[in-house]
């Protein structure tokens, strides 16, 4: 193979005619994208229940429209002859290979995560500390929001190596677990009802799943509290947070109605009437 | 006489004997005294005390024993074989022997080192140990004594053996083996004569001979090992010397010679003199006296004729010659040797004259054999020359017979010739083919890889290859013509061969009946054998030749007709330029293909007559008929499936209308299509099992490939009939059909149709016997141009029938439509029937298209949801009629909004049998009767319970009551329920409540509204939950039936144990209304008032000309539809939205009906999240006041107040009393938007 390749040898290469046609097409095909993109999200936004697979539609779509215009822009402009294709390809992509390295990783890490699916656009997912709504799935990175309306890229390579938590895995509704602690000594099958009837009764709530709450009893700042896990689904992943809040709002009020106290306040209610044992359940 | 030993077996012998003494060695060496001791110093301990110690002390007396032994011998006083017991069979005399022995003693060495240095195990005490230690010590100390002792014998007589070589045991046995020979030969003459003194006295003298011998040997082993052993006087050999015979004295002077190198002193010089006496006094002049009688003697007289038993004697001679002396060990005095050196000169001239005496006698033999032989030869020559002399006088008929042989010879040869040229031609030719065949063949792959692939890119373009192809092709013609004029001309040779060999064959028979005598017969028939053979060959080749040059052709024909078919398969990828090409040539392939094809037919019958010929045979052939039955065993699957299937075509028609009649109700007349079912059926299947069979059927016989194929062809035919016979009726026809025709027109649709088939499939017939049997490309073309012809005009033909019956067929639609009046008039030229057939049967087609599309739509229900979609496109709105609209009246008004009376007045509900079955079943049992009803509000629950609840039989008294307030706890459902039961109810406790109402006279209570009983908020199912409960508990008493909003049942359902909403027995969810049912309530609710409805102006024109009525009766059922759809099938909320379509027509008892846009599909876009959750917790409860709505919602009351204050005003919601609810108009789109948006996200 002939190293000294001239700049001039690759220059005959161009098509430079051909240039103005592939910014053109490239021009296009971006507000093309930027519609249909648009018009998928309203959709999404109208349709709730096809909202994830709408963007997911618009995250493959991205893929396949990227790709196809990069191959008819290289197509359109660079006119190599078979043989000098086969030469070139072996030094170039050597030097390209290594130069980008990572972002041809990422890139296929792309591709390998729209079609393995370990979360989708619209998924609530963990990853390195990060906890938030999946954006986009782009060609190099992931796009994150998280609850705190931060947008955290990570690059899709990691996402390979390294183990992701989603939260609600395609689906619109996602599991809310929230804890409740009342005092040892409370009525805890009281509070647990109320418990079970604030998310039974929260306009957030999805009730095609079950909604489940536990009870156990456990150590916590030297004394026994007892903890009221409750396990429901929200019926929009997007409402997560809003879901708990709400649900915290009716437990709260409910208990304080019942005269059911968190735990910090019956043992003072101890200390304050200075009581050797608790008051009887 | 000496026997000598085979060398061979010695060596065996050798070698068996040092691998036992080896072995031996190894058995007498000892096991490693430490070794397999347990790791237990007790155990080990008492296994040394138990088994080690009895055997090293065995040891150690065997060891002492063979010390002392070997002190006794070494002293002279016991001989070897008490001292050295394991010695006494050894053979000493051989050196291998003591070497192997040797090296077993360094062995035992070895291994009595390594017991020495190896330490001894814990035997659980220093003592122990070390009294283990001293008794293993000892034991090797003194059988390393015992083996140094044999050591010492050992090396001593290996040195013995090394200097007197003559003592080895190969000689001494040598020896001892002559003294046996001659006492065998002695004792069989005593044996045979057992008074024959003289024999007794040689078996005594040897018996003592060979004693001495062994005693000699003896005493020449102790004189080597033991030192100063003294070697007895050998009298006995030295008598011997003395003594007659020969052989006696000469095997003592051997024994002298060994003993001699051993003694010194007086009995060496003893020894010296008497074996000099003896050479001098007795040997010598033995020696003379025998070299003279052999000079003196007469040759022996040689046998007469055996030269071989002569050559064998001399070649013994020589042997003896070369042989050489055995020298003496010991050694001869000097005049001892003078003396044998004598000896020697005197036996070597013996030899000598022997060897001349042999010589001289074979030779004169030779001479003599020689003269006889040449004699012989004379005798020969001269009875030849007679014999010739003989044949030359012969007739010459004999001459005459060699001449014709002769000439049949040449013929022969010049046949062969001919065929080997013809074949070797044949065979250029083949190769030469094969080869350019192979090239077009990758040409027409690559050009075809090339078109299937995308990434392949190719060379050769398929341009490149058609014309390769053509090409070849051309080739190949002119070598098959060629072929065809050589095949005549080798059958003009064949018949001249044939020709000749008859006439060779008549001259044959005349010449053997010639009369010949003696030798003459034998020639003559030998000559006539060969010209025999020579016409036979000449046949033969003749014959040969022929079928080389038809086989040669035949493979021609092969070869073309292969690429023939690679140029076919690659014609739809040329350019234009080559079709250009073909169609310039296409005269020129005529002429060829019309001069090949008959050869080319032969050739196709001769292969199909020998594969017909040969697949009988192969039948009997394992091997092709194994591979036959596992490739073909889908093929008998097949066949078998069909034949079964094939009778069974009637049933499975009647099952598979049967299975069409389940699903589509009311179609029981597809019965009476059985016939027609089963024969396309049959058809179908023939069809497919002629597909599936055709290509192995090929691969094993190619004619029954070609029979299954024209069977294919048929099969399609009858399955084109059966369908149209199936999906197609003539009027007056009573079945089911997907199109009806008059009768005129079906049976020129069915003639159509047949004769559209037969064209079909003589076309393809023609070209598969042009193509596939006749391989005639260009006839092909031609015969295809002539069926496309005659399929066009038939066509024409069939299209000016039909133009007069489509005709009449469209001349009954509606005339208002352009093309339909001018469609219905005849063309002015008769010529314009065809063309006017083709566009009146499109337009009739679309018509008939757009017929069925219609109905289908009104039958299912998937597709009316489309239409739907489709006919509020289709339908004018208010855009297309934007003339002011009047209100209805006011009684159409007061009508529609009239909810006393039920719907079920006009339309019919299934539930009605449910409810009594429910009621029949409390009546029998009495237990657990709680019933609800759902549905959404408008639907009409408690007007239809009001209706149908009285008609229950068994005169029950009825309560209806509602539940129009909040029930917080159980407190407030006893009192509510107290109250509603009347009378003097216990309300302190739930069970005295119950008791009561256990008491109280039967009544079938009806309680509406039971979703007003809770409150969707954190407590608020209490009372609901009460109130169940009491219900169930009265139950057993009382019938009850309630109902309850949809959406806030389904919330319950999914609640679980927060409400027992299981104690409902049965529950029945209200069916939507339909299109039917719509019209019918429509039509019910305002035909009593006189008022008639128009739709005229949701009639669109038709543009295939539909008759008006028909499209008016369209357009009423898309009407009613959008209604359904618009109003989710709740009569409520349909007769609001109609009100909304109504206007006042110009008549006053009439009504106009317009599509209003209340009956969009749309959604409501703008609402907010705050807003969504509000018509949620409204959707689900029905109606709620500000606080109810603060605590459902969780949101502030500012908001609330915000929230509803918007929604009103957009009449989303209205007020009833102090509650909101939603606006029943507003019901359905506002169910669809919060669907959509997925905050409505249960269903049934």
């Amino acid at each position: 193979m002939n190293e000294d390749i001239d700049v001039q040898q690759i220059i005959q290469f161009i098509r430079w005619d051909q240039v103005p046609t592939a910014f053109f097409v490239v021009l296009v095909g971006w507000m093309g994208f930027v519609v249909l993109g648009r018009t998928l999200d309203n959709l999404g936004e109208r349709f709730t229940d096809r909202r994830l697979v709408l963007k997911k539609s618009k995250a493959l779509l991205r893929f396949v429209l990227y790709a196809a215009l990069a191959i008819l822009v290289a197509t359109s402009l660079l006119d190599i002859p078979t043989q000098a294709m086969f030469a070139l390809a072996g030094t170039i992509g050597l030097a390209l290979g290594f130069a980008f390295k990572d972002l041809l990783a990422s890139l296929m890490a792309g591709v390998i995560l729209l079609f393995d699916e370990p979360f989708q656009v619209g998924d609530r997912i963990s990853f390195g500390g990060n906890y938030g709504e999946v954006t986009e799935i782009g060609l190099r990175s992931v796009r994150l929001v998280t609850l705190d309306d931060n947008l955290v890229t990570i690059p899709n390579s990691q996402f390979l190596t390294d183990s992701v938590a989603s939260a609600n895995a395609g689906a619109l509704d996602c599991m809310v677990v929230v804890p409740f602690f009342i005092g040892a000594a409370e009525k805890f099958s009281v509070a647990r009802r109320i418990v079970a009837e604030a998310a039974a009764t929260s306009r957030y709530v999805y009730l095609q799943k079950p909604i489940v709450t536990l009870v156990s009893d456990e150590f916590m700042g030297e004394r026994f509290v007892t903890v009221i896990r409750l396990k429901a689904y929200v019926f929009d992943a997007r409402y997560e947070k809003a879901f708990a809040s709400d649900v915290t709002e009716r437990v709260k009020r409910a208990l304080a109605d019942a005269d059911i106290h968190t735990p910090d306040r019956q043992y003072r209610d101890l200390e304050l009437n200075r009581r050797e044992t608790p008051p009887e359940v | 006489m000496t026997v000598r030993m085979d060398s061979h077996m010695v060596r065996v012998a050798r070698w068996f004997l040092c691998g036992w003494l080896a072995v031996c060695s190894i058995a007498y060496a000892a096991p490693p005294v430490w070794s397999g001791l347990p790791t237990e110093p007790a155990a080990a301990w008492a296994m040394w005390e138990q088994e080690r110690a009895p055997q090293l002390r065995a040891r150690l007396e065997t060891a002492s024993q063979r010390v002392q032994g070997a002190e006794q011998y070494f002293a002279a006083d016991i001989p070897l074989s008490s001292a050295f017991p394991h010695l006494a069979d050894a053979r000493l005399d051989d050196p291998l022997v003591l070497s192997a022995r040797l090296v077993a003693l360094d062995d035992a060495m070895v291994a009595a080192e390594a017991d020495r240095t190896t330490t001894s195990p814990d035997f659980g005490g220093m003592d122990r140990a070390a009294q283990a230690t001293e008794l293993v010590e000892t034991v090797l100390s003194l059988e390393s004594t015992a083996a140094a002792s044999e050591r010492r014998l050992l090396l001593s007589l290996r040195a013995r053996l090394a200097r007197f070589p003559g003592e080895t045991y190969e000689r001494t046995q040598a020896h001892l083996a002559d003294i046996d020979a001659s006492l065998s030969q002695a004792r069989r003459a005593l044996s045979a004569d057992t008074e024959d003194v003289q024999a007794a006295r040689a078996v005594a003298a040897l018996d003592v001979e060979r004693a001495a011998a062994m005693a000699l040997f003896a005493d020449l082993r102790r004189l080597a090992t033991v030192s100063g052993f003294e070697v007895s006087e050998p009298l006995f050999d030295l008598a011997t010397l003395n003594s007659e015979g020969r052989e006696a004295q000469r095997r003592a002077d051997q024994r002298l010679d060994l003993l001699r190198g051993h003694v010194t002193g007086g009995l060496a010089d003893r020894i010296d003199a008497a074996r000099l006496q003896w050479r001098s006094n007795v040997e010598l002049p033995r020696v003379r006296n025998d070299l003279e009688l052999k000079l003196s003697a007469e040759a022996p007289p040689p046998p007469q004729s055996d030269t071989d038993a002569l050559a064998a004697q001399l070649a013994e001679l020589e042997e003896r010659i070369a042989q050489p002396v055995p020298a003496a060990d010991g050694s001869l005095s000097p005049a001892a040797a003078a003396v044998q050196l004598q000896i020697d000169e005197v036996e070597a001239q013996i030899v000598d004259v022997e060897r001349s005496q042999l010589a001289s006698a074979i030779g004169s033999l030779q001479d003599r054999l020689e003269r006889a032989s040449s004699q012989a030869q004379d005798a020969r020559d001269s009875s030849d020359a007679a014999r010739e002399e003989a044949l030359q006088a012969a007739s010459e008929s004999q001459a005459s017979l060699l001449r014709h042989v002769a000439q049949a010879n040449d013929r022969e040869a010049r046949s062969l010739d001919r065929l080997s040229n013809l074949e070797q031609v044949a065979e250029r030719r083949q190769v030469g083919r094969v080869a350019r065949g192979q090239e077009v063949k990758s040409k027409i792959d690559e050009s075809l890889e090339e078109a299937r692939s995308l990434l392949y890119t190719s060379d050769v373009g398929p341009d490149d290859a058609y014309a390769a192809a053509r090409i070849e092709i051309r080739t190949l013609r002119r070598e098959a013509l060629r072929l065809l004029s050589l095949h005549a001309t080798a059958e003009r040779e064949t018949e001249a061969t044939l020709e000749a060999v008859e006439s060779d064959r008549r001259v044959m028979a005349e010449l053997s009946r010639a009369p010949m005598v003696g030798q003459d017969i034998a020639a003559r028939d030998a000559a006539m054998s060969r010209w025999r053979t020579a016409l036979k060959g000449e046949v033969e080749a003749s014959e040969a030749a022929e079928v080389a040059v038809v086989a040669d052709q035949a493979s021609a024909l092969v070869a073309l007709r292969s690429i023939k078919e690679g140029k076919r398969s690659i014609k739809s990828l040329v350019s234009p330029e080559q079709r250009r090409i073909d169609w310039e040539k296409l005269s020129l392939d005529l002429r060829w293909e019309q001069a090949l094809v008959w050869p080319t037919f032969l050739a196709m019958i001769n292969d199909q007559f020998l594969a017909v010929i040969e697949a009988p045979l192969n039948l009997f052939n394992p091997v092709y008929m194994s591979a036959f039955m596992r490739s073909g065993f889908w093929l008998f699957v097949f066949l078998l499936g069909w034949w079964f299937i094939r009778a069974r075509s009637g049933p499975i028609g009647v099952w598979l209308i049967s299975r069409v009649a389940e699903r589509r109700e009311g179609r029981g007349g597809l019965f009476t299509l059985q016939p027609e079912v089963r024969r396309t059926v049959r058809a179908v299947l023939d069809l497919a099992i002629g597909w599936l069979l055709r290509e192995p059927l090929v691969g094993f016989l190619p004619i029954l490939g070609f029979a299954v194929w024209v069977y294919l062809q048929v099969a399609l035919y009858r399955l084109a009939v059966a369908l149209f016979d199936l999906f197609v009726e003539p009027y007056g026809a009573v079945r089911p059909s997907v199109l009806t025709l008059g009768i005129k027109a079906h049976s020129l649709a069915r003639h159509s149709l047949r004769w559209l088939a037969m064209w079909l499939i003589t076309r393809d017939f023609v070209r598969q016997i042009l193509q596939g049997v006749l391989d005639a490309d260009g006839l092909d073309i031609i015969a295809r141009w002539g069926i496309d012809a005659v399929g066009f005009a038939g066509v024409l033909f069939l299209l000016h029938r039909w133009a007069p019956v489509l005709r009449g067929e469209i001349q009954s639609f509606h005339q208002e439509s352009r093309w339909v009046r001018f469609l219905s008039k005849p063309p002015r030229f008769s010529l314009l029937n065809a063309p006017w057939a083709v566009v009146t049967g499109g337009y009739l087609s679309l018509a008939w298209m757009w017929d069925r599309t219609q109905e289908l739509a009104r039958e299912r229900e998937g597709f009316g949801r489309l239409l739907a979609a489709v006919t509020r496109y289709r339908l004018p709105t208010e855009e297309d009629h934007p003339e002011s609209v009047l209100p209805p009246p006011a009684p159409v008004l007061a009508a529609l909004n009239d909810h006393s009376r039920h719907y079920s007045e006009w339309v019919e509900r299934n539930e009605d049998a449910v409810l009594r079955r429910a009621f029949a079943s409390w009546g029998s049992d009495h237990s657990s009767g709680v019933m609800l009803f759902t549905g959404d509000p408008g639907e009409g629950k408690d007007a239809y319970l009001r209706r149908i609840v009285p008609t229950l039989p068994g005169n029950i008294p009825v309560l209806y009551t509602k539940v129009e307030q909040r029930l917080n706890n159980e407190v407030d459902a006893v009192d509510w329920l107290a109250g509603v039961m009347g009378g003097n109810a216990p309300t302190h406790s739930t069970e005295a409540f119950v008791e009561w109402l256990e008491l109280q006279e039967p009544r079938i209570l009806v309680v509406s509204d039971l979703q007003g009983a809770f409150l969707r908020t954190v407590g608020g199912f209490q009372g609901l939950r009460a109130l169940l409960y009491l219900l169930n508990a009265g139950s057993n008493r009382h019938f009850v039936v309630g109902t309850c909003h949809r959406k806030a049942f389904q919330y319950l359902k999914r609640l679980g144990s927060l409400v027992n909403i299981e104690v409902v027995r049965e529950v029945v969810s209200l069916a939507p209304y339909g299109e039917k049912d719509m019209q019918a309530l429509v039509t019910g609710m305002l035909t009593p008032l006189g008022y008639d409805l128009r739709f005229g102006t949701l009639v669109r024109n038709s543009p295939f000309g539909v008759d008006p009525a028909i499209e008016l009766r369209r357009a009423v059922g898309r009407f009613y539809l959008l209604l359904a759809d618009a109003s989710d099938g709740n009569p409520g909320v349909a007769l609001r939205l109609l009100t909304q379509c109504l206007s006042q027509s110009s008549d006053p008892m009439s009504l106009d009906v317009r599509i209003a846009p209340c009956l969009g599909a749309g959604t409501l876009d703008t609402l907010s999240d705050d807003e969504m959750f509000m018509l949620v917790a409204l959707r689900m409860q029905g109606g709620l006041n500000e606080p109810e709505l603060v605590r459902v919602t969780n949101m502030s009351a500012n908001v609330v107040r915000n929230v509803v204050r918007n929604l009103l005003n957009r009449k989303l919601l209205c007020k009833k009393g102090s509650t909101v609810v939603v606006a029943l108009e507003q019901l359905p789109v506002v169910t669809r938007t919060l669907r959509r948006r997925h905050f409505l996200h249960f269903v049934n």
